[in-house]
């Protein structure tokens, strides 16, 4: 059996980013893989640049993450094949799974992954609740297609069971950076329960947009006031609707029924 | 920047010194390490063949934008670039890299010392170099290759869609000791090096299994811990295990060699002793095979005709042979008893391994061990050096004999040899179902064999219980099997699940809509905090009457389910297997028959795939019953406790079919 075949048997999944990279000279290989980011290219000599270089953890972090996997990291996996579960994408109109695809390397915001939000699609970020029920700070970035805003994506904290709870994470700035990516984030002074990201998009057919970076870590003091801005009318009902279809996926997923059973 | 690019196409290097690997100008143009030993960017359409030919040429494209020279290879998904390496013919440490753009894919490096099989494999992991065009580089350190002896050829697969460039081999050590040399079991490691492992009697590198350890190992070790430590989740684990577990982790701060770094991760997943908590896989379990085979199949059991010559150990079960293959069987057949492994009780041994062997998967109880006898083929053939057995026959039992497994005969390099299922069945009972154990995921159904007509007893046996809808996978094979039951006019049905890989909870519901009323479950609960503890008997009441009012709770059965006796077998299982006698527990005409209590596994799974070489999975939470117990590290204990018997096995007889026939016959008139 060739080596490929048998890697097919089995799941795979990638890598992600550090939130704490920085910029330095350009990095010498060769050695184990670096922590921090690192990147040259362009800083001298005549002539154009052909590209930049960087060295980024492929790890994943930070490690308080309260997210699985909140850089993709290890979160992609084959089209067709059940395997990493940090993240699943859905489709909006069917409420049916998606494939949900990455992206690779120097495009992402940090690490070497990162996911690719399409147009009618939401992903849903499992989590979990910070000590004692404590507050919470958390953020995320999304690249949106050239021209757009970044109110094109939409980010959200929910309670991973259900909708009850739910905070809207603000984008930081209308516009996208000059890199084109934009940050959104949020606090919450308790978060009782376990917290999941509930990302959503106002894609048009073709678009894509780059999601990546997402950290939820406890907080004793929330570093901002954010009012809570809840998912509300289909928004809420299809985060609801996708809460029991992710519980549902699980390998051992519930068979409750979805609505209460009817009264003979 | 095509400027540039085509100074790069000049293939001029721009790096000087002892360079270890390819380097970037201030510009970005890329260039080979001066003094590599060999490079490779496809710039010629004729690849070095590898080892095992492709069945088609992988597909070359120009590239403006190639990281060197003009040309990349392009892979579709699900599509292998394979190629030769044409090696110094020294031994030498070398870094392997090569560059991917624009998906996913994995490298590796096989070795081959025989002129057929691989001996070795060193998967190539991202470095984390990456470059503002896309490109990612992948590569591992310090792969030892004898090139006097072997030949090396490199695997490039595409999960997606992508371009491959730039493969280089540089030399960045001396190596002082040859891959392979010979070695007599794990326990006689000490021959081999740092980074080596003695497995099928030769010291195999297994660093090449494994990335580089983190430059910033403090807060990888930190990150890895808190996704244990955050999201494990079954309580009682958490509670028995996780001390042990985190032992690990903090171990990993101090690792010398990338083995034990990343070993010790692996090592803390399987210190948290769980069915659905495992250390995933290395990709020379699939490439390199197993040269010395063992076609012998073992259960645990009661050796009853073997106690004068050989005492049972307390603590552990007795280890027999519930069947055999055709060759390669070291002259054991059912019956026999495995005595010691290098010197320890069987299980004992097996369960030493879990300092090495990544696929070791125990129970989440903590009492049995049936996986670990159903995987003592394997581990004998991979680690032992020396077993001891009894052997028997119809007419009694010899003294113990001792077994050299490093002198059996090896498969010849070109050979192949197919092993059958260890699925716990000494011998299969119902029409169709293969006497030689081989192939799996089928679901066998039929009146009994070897029985009158008459007693119209029927049987299923199957492994599998995964299917989404109940129209994939074993859902239809396994509906139909049970609508014989009543179809055929079955008086008694005999359900063979001695070897249950689990599922989802629709694989269990179709037998439970047979055999049982509707009732409530369990309530499933991911991990909440971290920080949380074993919750008491009240307050997990209270959950659970919470969740059965929100509709949560999952239910077994279905109302008006009139069966007939059915006696329910089990041995070895896992998850939806788990669930599937938790859900029959206590049916009026059920009885569940084995040797002890399934495995507890009642959990979920939260699974992690890191570049198709580092993927783990953890329990993600606890199950949690009326009572208020949680049931993951609980087993569901057997209604009829029954052993296999030595005595039986040598005679031919299954115990646990005879005793849950001899229930059937004398429920006779119970049926509807």
């Amino acid at each position: 059996m060739r080596l490929s075949s048998c890697l097919l048997l089995s799941q795979v999944a990638l890598s992600a980013c550090h939130v704490d990279e920085v910029i330095e000279p350009a990095p010498k290989s060769g050695s184990s893989t670096s922590a921090s980011s690192s990147s040259s290219g362009g800083s001298g000599g005549g002539g154009a640049v052909v590209r930049t270089v960087s060295v980024r953890s492929p790890w994943g972090g930070p490690a308080q993450n309260l997210l699985a996997d909140g850089d993709f990291e290890l979160s992609i996996s084959f089209d067709g094949h059940a395997g990493p579960n940090s993240w699943y994408a859905f489709d909006t109109m069917t409420d049916g799974s998606r494939y949900l695809r990455g992206e690779t390397g120097g495009l992402c915001r940090t690490g070497l992954r990162c996911a690719v939000l399409e147009a009618n699609m939401v992903l849903f970020g499992r989590g979990t609740g910070g000590p004692d029920g404590g507050g919470v700070d958390a953020s995320a970035w999304a690249k949106p297609p050239t021209g757009k805003s970044c109110d094109v994506v939409s980010v959200s904290l929910l309670d991973c069971d259900q909708t009850v709870f739910s905070v809207k994470l603000k984008p930081t700035a209308a516009t996208p950076d000059d890199s084109g990516w934009c940050s959104y984030a949020a606090s919450i002074a308790k978060a009782p329960t376990k917290r999941c990201m509930y990302v959503d998009s106002n894609l048009g057919p073709g678009e894509v947009a780059l999601f990546d970076s997402a950290v939820v870590v406890a907080s004793p003091k929330p570093r901002m006031d954010v009012a809570s801005s809840p998912l509300s009318g289909e928004s809420a009902a299809r985060a609801s609707r996708l809460m029991r279809r992710v519980r549902d996926l699980t390998p051992l997923g519930g068979r409750a029924p979805l609505v209460p059973p009817a009264v003979p | 920047m095509r400027g540039v690019t085509a100074f790069v196409l000049a293939g001029v290097c721009l790096y000087s010194g002892a360079a270890r690997a390819g380097e970037f100008d201030p510009l970005g143009g890329f260039s080979f390490a001066a003094g590599a030993a060999v490079t490779l960017d496809f710039e010629s359409s004729q690849l070095p063949p590898p080892a095992e030919p492709l069945a088609s040429e992988p597909k070359r494209k120009a590239a403006a934008d190639a990281l060197s020279g003009g040309w990349v290879l392009e892979l579709g998904p699900y599509e292998e670039a394979a190629f030769g390496v044409a090696l110094p013919a020294v031994l030498a440490s070398y870094r392997v890299s090569v560059w991917i753009r624009g998906g996913e894919a994995v490298g590796s490096i096989a070795t081959t010392y025989d002129g057929a099989r691989r001996d070795e494999v060193a998967t190539l992991f991202p470095t984390g170099r990456m470059t503002s065009d896309g490109w990612l580089e992948l590569a591992n350190e310090h792969v030892v290759i004898d090139g006097a002896r072997g030949v090396a050829h490199v695997s490039v697969f595409a999960a997606d869609a992508c371009e491959v460039d730039a493969f280089e081999l540089v030399v960045d050590g001396t190596a002082t000791t040859a891959p392979g040399r010979a070695c007599s079991g794990l326990a006689e490691s000490a021959v081999c090096g740092v980074g080596e492992v003695c497995t099928w009697g030769a010291c195999r590198r297994v660093s090449g299994w494994v990335p580089p350890i983190p430059s910033d190992r403090e807060k990888v070790t930190d990150y890895l811990g808190n996704r244990i430590k955050f999201f494990f989740g079954p309580y009682q684990n958490r509670t028995v295990d996780l001390p042990a577990a985190e032992v690990a982790i903090e171990a990993m701060r101090n690792a010398h060699d990338p083995w034990s770094y990343w070993n010790g991760f692996l090592l803390a997943l399987r210190r948290l002793h769980d069915s659905h908590t495992s250390s995933g896989w290395s990709p020379a379990d699939y490439a390199v095979r197993n040269p010395n085979p063992i076609d012998v199949c073992f259960v645990e059991g009661d050796a009853d005709w073997s106690q004068n010559s050989a005492p049972s150990v307390e603590g552990y079960r007795d280890v027999l042979v519930s069947h055999a293959g055709a060759m390669r069987t070291l002259g054991l057949r059912a019956g026999d008893r495995l005595v010691r492994v290098d010197g320890r009780h069987p299980i004992d041994w097996a369960r030493s391994l879990i300092e090495v062997s990544w696929s070791l998967l125990p129970a989440s109880n903590h009492s049995t061990f049936a996986s670990l006898a159903a995987s003592l083929r394997s581990l004998v053939s991979r680690y032992a050096h020396t077993i001891e057995v009894v052997r028997c026959d119809a007419s009694g039992c010899g003294s113990i004999e001792s077994i050299d497994i490093t002198a059996a005969a090896m498969l010849a390099p070109q050979e192949d040899y197919q092993t059958g299922l260890c699925d716990s069945r000494p011998s299969r009972h119902v029409p169709g179902a293969p006497v030689d154990h081989h192939g799996e995921d089928d679901v066998f159904a039929g009146f009994l064999e070897g029985l009158p007509t008459e007693e119209r007893l029927f049987g299923v046996e199957w492994d599998s219980l995964y299917t989404t809808t109940g129209q994939d996978g074993i859902g239809p094979a396994l509906t139909e099997a049970v609508a014989r039951i009543t179809n055929e006019g079955a008086t008694g049905v005999l359900l063979d699940h001695r070897r249950g890989t689990g599922g989802t909870l629709a694989g269990p519901q179709i037998i439970w809509d047979y055999a049982v009323e509707r009732h409530p479950l369990t309530f499933f609960q991911t991990r909440v905090r971290a920080e949380d503890e074993q919750p008491s008997l009240a307050s997990g009441k209270a959950l659970f009457s919470a969740a059965l009012a929100k509709f949560e709770v999952d239910e077994a059965g279905k109302n008006g389910a009139a069966p007939v006796p059915t006696a329910l077998l089990i041995t070895d299982d896992v998850s939806a297997s788990d669930w599937l006698p938790l859900g029959m527990k206590g049916a009026p005409k059920v009885r569940i028959f084995g040797p002890y209590e399934t495995s507890g596994a009642f959990s979920t799974r939260l699974t992690f795939g890191y570049w198709l070489g580092l993927n783990y999975t953890l329990a993600s939470g606890d199950s949690f019953v009326a009572d208020g117990r949680t049931l993951n590290g609980f087993g569901v204990p057997p209604d009829q406790v029954v052993m296999p018997k030595q005595s039986d096995l040598a005679q031919g007889k299954d115990t646990v079919y005879e005793a849950a026939l001899a229930w059937l016959r004398s429920q006779k008139g119970d049926s509807p």
